[in-house]
């Protein structure tokens, strides 16, 4: 059997090598890192996209490009975590923590070809998890129930606690506000709009993606305006950096391992997926290093493992799919579809009717993610020049990409106020050591917790939820986990806390002037919003197994909201240490705020891309005359037109043309 | 020769705005949006996926997806019956979701806010257990039910495989339900054992069909995948649920173009090849005109709503 395997690898390595098939899995790749990197465009986005140019191609063919468009969208989220702090996927969040830090500290090309590497070590260990042990991973992915997903998920959950040490509390609430946001919608138990105050189109709820872009993309652009230096980072070029960067792959090949074989058996659940993984894979790396507080400074296998993880689920997607026919994934499900255009049925029969297919595509997707070094080497490269920009031109480019893509994600004209209004969050949350970091966390793992509690509840009507919930065998594990995950950090602060000189101690006294904070305010609004909500679940949600859950989060947001405040409030009292350049920096950013909405605002009246275009202008224009207070030229007005027309133009021809999205038209497009 | 020059050149692009309008003798003359209301992973965008090189070749112009996910189809639906009745904007959509969303309100909209151009397939709903388990049969399942706690899966919440299971309820077969969110989960959850039966519907559920073992089909006749399995019908229960794909527009859609669209649908579903094809994919094609569609929505609706009210005195029993 062994053999056999390998025979069929060996002749699907062959099978997969003709130029044809490489020109292909070359395009997918580009089309995947181009599409991965940029907001708004998911990784199955992605994929759906590329489908029908696959419908002409022969069966093997198509399984490659679409592979190959799988391998470099789950990796082109790195490229704009690590540039611009936007993560281009849901699953580079993490990326980002460490990524960025690098920028930021001039190491750029490090970061990213760091991030280029792992995610291939992740890819090729994910496939050849896949060649070897597809067939008993499905079966131990089908012991998963809904019980061990709940307490998965909240084995996710419970890393808030390790992720700022010394900020448990807001980190947690933060993680809260995160869950709120994701019971906003239709829910799953009932089916019954839930939170919406009558607005129908929330109905559908908040877009992860959307979220996500938000949350980071937007926020890191006005934090941007803050620092006074024209560019986001110095690009240092310093000869090498691929060097160190594989020598970094070599220095960490055994944790690279180890969280891509995790990363691989996480890609297998369904509904679970690379977010998760980066996640845990990111989580994990930190409690078991030596010394975890290196994490989140610049790290190098703080980009690498997160990276690693989340390709490597791109294999473990493929099993329950190969293994028994069932996505792992919604990308996945996309090549499923792809799959029976060609008139092939996916599943077990997959092995006896087309043995050859199936192992020049899992053959392909090892020779895709060697592929992907190069190609992702030359995209990094050129994208590296974006830090030769000044930010007086990135930042409205990022604002208004973003607008964009948070409209191609559903088609929904509220998505991007919902971006602009998750930025600008998120941005107050920063300045209050609340890390959107966390509220992400809450909105990737809250709706996976719910659904799974409820499905739980209603399957323990046959047995006992005792049974279910704590004495199955996988509930024990993650029980243990979650309990050791949580007394770590506790343990660890307390011994810290008596190791520290007993005059340190900063003595903790009630001071009414904190009230006046902006942390103090932001906690009270919190807290009193999920008073509200908490008020209409009780009153407005009909269905009991529709209110149990948004009730438990809003009380606890409720409770953790008072503790925190009554903490915030004892904190010894500091006179407000705002600078005027600090205050002026937030009138722009505010300025930039307005600017945003008002383009947007803008959009039914004169088409998507011409109130884009006025938007971006505008900031340029008072970027530059305004704030700079250069003298009036024609020729700088010239210029910011010109500017402004390319950025514009690409996101159009982008759009249009390539990704056959169409925004709303007013009287121009 | 400026002027001149400006006159023939603002009069060609006037006639580039005007002309689309003039005349739609020959619909379509721009792509087609194609608004699906489930997502790109579900059979709603499949069951077109399997049909768009053909489309393009029909009608000459390609179609443009557009997801609109949420409500069990009512985001679409809703977002179908605000657009312009140009056909540029089709959607794909389900009943009993249609019907089901209709009964309960949820949807803010009525029958007659659509044109239904055309069903094109049809997948019945499956009651199947795992290839290991001791169940061989409807009677086997229904003894092992009456004595004690069977739980049985169903994929979504008051669709096709949720009416189904209602249906064998209320007929005095007792069982515990539970809804996951899909077809995937919904099929690892039987063969994981996390659930003890399941509901299921043909089409999604044709690639891991050799992991399950089918006890009957809620159809009136025996599916051709599966020809060794009875209907419920043939052992003495009436329960015939099938999810129905089709394709709708906006009301008061021209009649010739519903007319060409109809035309067009019929000419691409003759073809022996492409049915295979999406017999293989598990979406069995099975053609209605518009007016018989509506009709079965409409005859749906009073049985539903009876098997609505059923699952909701469960529901409140329950707690």
């Amino acid at each position: 059997m062994e053999t056999d395997v390998l025979q069929l690898f060996v002749a699907g390595i062959f099978n997969a090598l003709t130029p044809y098939n490489l020109v292909i899995m070359v395009i997918g790749l580009a089309f995947g890192i181009i599409g991965g990197m940029l907001p708004g465009i998911a990784v199955v986005t992605a994929i759906a996209l590329f489908l029908p140019f696959t419908f002409t191609m022969p069966p093997a063919t198509a399984l490659i490009a679409l592979g190959a468009v799988y391998s470099g969208a789950t990796y082109g989220g790195a490229d704009a975590s690590i540039l611009i702090n936007t993560p281009g996927q849901p699953s580079s969040v993490m990326t980002a923590l460490d990524g960025y830090t690098m920028t930021l500290r001039g190491e750029a090309e490090d970061a990213l070809y760091a991030a280029l590497l792992a995610s291939a070590f992740g890819g090729i260990i994910g496939t050849l998890v896949l060649l070897a042990f597809f067939k008993p991973l499905a079966n131990v992915a089908l012991k998963f129930g809904s019980e061990s997903f709940f307490w998965m998920a909240i084995f996710g959950l419970s890393t808030l606690v390790a992720m700022y040490p010394g900020k448990v509390l807001k980190t947690v609430l933060a993680g809260i506000v995160g869950i709120g946001i994701s019971c906003v919608g239709m829910d799953f138990a009932g089916g019954e709009p839930r939170l919406t105050f009558g607005y129908y189109p929330l109905v559908r709820g908040f877009d992860l993606v959307v979220l996500m872009v938000g949350l980071f993309s937007i926020s890191q652009m006005l934090k941007v305006i803050e620092e006074s230096e024209d560019y986001i980072a110095q690009y240092d070029r310093r000869p090498g950096a691929f060097r160190r960067a594989w020598r970094a792959l070599l220095g960490h090949k055994w944790v690279l391992s180890v969280v891509s074989v995790g990363g691989t058996f996480i890609g297998t659940l369904p509904g679970a997926g690379g977010t998760v993984a980066s996640i845990i894979a990111y989580n994990e790396a930190k409690r078991w290093d030596k010394d975890p507080d290196r994490f989140g400074k610049g790290a190098i296998d703080g980009v690498m493992i997160p990276e690693a993880a989340n390709n490597a689920c791109v294999g473990g997607a493929l099993v329950p799919l190969l293994a028994l026919g069932i996505p792992g994934s919604a990308s996945a499900a996309v090549m499923i579809g792809g799959l029976l255009a060609q008139g092939i049925a996916p599943g077990p029969s997959m092995f006896s009717q087309n043995a050859g297919i199936v192992y020049t595509f899992i053959a392909s997707l090892c020779i895709a993610n060697v592929a992907m070094v190069p190609v992702g080497y030359l995209i990094a490269k050129v994208c590296a020049r974006i830090l030769d920009v000044p930010k007086a031109v990135i930042v409205p480019s990022v604002i208004t990409l973003s607008c964009l893509g948070a409209y191609a994600m559903r088609g929904s004209m509220m998505d991007v106020f919902v971006v602009l209004a998750a930025g600008g969050l998120a941005y107050l949350f920063l300045k209050v050591d609340l890390p959107p970091v966390a509220v992400a966390l809450g909105v990737v793992l809250g709706p996976i917790i719910e659904e799974n509690m409820i499905t739980t509840i209603s399957r323990a009507q046959a047995s006992s939820l005792m049974d279910l919930f704590v004495w199955s065998p996988l509930s024990l594990v993650f029980i243990f986990l979650t309990a050791f995950s949580l007394a770590l950090p506790v343990w660890m602060d307390w011994k810290h806390h008596k190791a520290r000189p007993e005059g340190e101690r900063i003595p903790r006294k009630f001071s009414p002037a904190n009230l006046y904070r902006l942390d103090s305010l932001m906690i009270m609004a919190i807290t009193l919003v999920c008073a509200i909500l908490l008020y209409e679940t009780i009153t407005n949600v009909e269905n009991p197994d529709s209110r149990l859950f948004p009730s438990l989060v809003f009380g606890s947001g409720i409770v953790l909201g008072l503790l925190v405040l009554a903490f915030t409030l004892c904190e010894p009292h500091k006179a407000s240490s705002t600078s005027p350049l600090q205050r002026h920096k937030h009138w722009v950013i505010f300025q930039t705020f307005c600017m945003a909405l008002a383009g947007c605002a803008l959009v039914e009246f004169l088409g998507f891309y011409t109130s884009m275009f006025l938007t971006m202008a505008v900031m340029l224009l008072h970027n530059t005359f305004i704030e700079k207070q250069k003298p009036f030229s024609w020729k700088r007005i010239l210029k910011i037109a010109a500017v402004t027309f390319i950025v514009i133009g690409v996101q159009y021809l982008a759009f249009d043309k390539i990704i056959a999205v169409y925004p709303p038209s007013g009287l121009f497009i | 020769m400026l002027r001149k020059t400006l006159v023939v050149l603002m009069s060609m692009a006037l006639s580039f705005i005007v002309a689309p309008t003039v005349s739609n003798a020959a619909y379509p003359e721009r792509p087609v949006k194609m608004i699906v209301g489930w997502g790109a992973d579900g059979g709603a965008d499949l069951v077109i996926r399997l049909v768009e090189k053909e489309f393009q070749q029909e009608f000459g112009q390609p179609l443009v997806f557009v997801y609109k996910t949420g409500a069990n189809g009512g985001i679409a639906a809703t977002e179908v019956k605000d657009s312009k009745a140009d056909g540029y904007t089709l959607a794909s959509h389900c009943n009993p979701h249609m019907a089901s969303n209709l009964i309960t309100k949820k949807g803010r909209y009525n029958l007659d806010d659509f044109t239904y151009i055309a069903q094109t397939a049809k997948d019945p709903v499956f009651l199947a257990v795992r290839k290991d388990s001791p169940i061989n049969s409807l009677d086997d399942f229904i003894k092992a039910a009456t004595s004690g706690n069977l739980l049985v899966g169903c994929i979504d919440f008051y669709g096709p495989t949720n009416f189904a299971a209602l249906k064998l309820h209320k007929m005095g077969v007792p069982y515990v339900m539970s809804s996951f969110g899909g077809g995937p989960k919904a099929i690892s959850a039987l063969l994981g054992g996390h659930v003890d039966a399941a509901f299921l519907i043909t089409g999604t559920s044709m690639s891991s069909l050799s992991e399950m073992k089918p006890l009957a089909l809620a159809s009136e006749k025996r599916d051709p995948n599966m020809p060794d399995v009875p209907t419920f019908k043939e052992l003495g229960y009436d329960i015939e649920n099938s999810l129905s794909r089709f394709w709708m527009a906006p009301r008061d859609l021209p009649a010739d173009v519903e007319a060409r669209l109809l035309q067009g649908l019929t000419n691409i579903y003759k073809d022996e090849g492409l049915r295979e094809r999406c017999a293989k994919a598990g979406l069995a094609v099975d053609f209605l005109s518009g007016p018989e569609l509506k009709k079965s929505i409409v005859d749906s609706q009073a049985e539903l709503s009876s098997l609505i009210e059923y699952g909701e005195t469960l529901k409140k029993a329950n707690q």
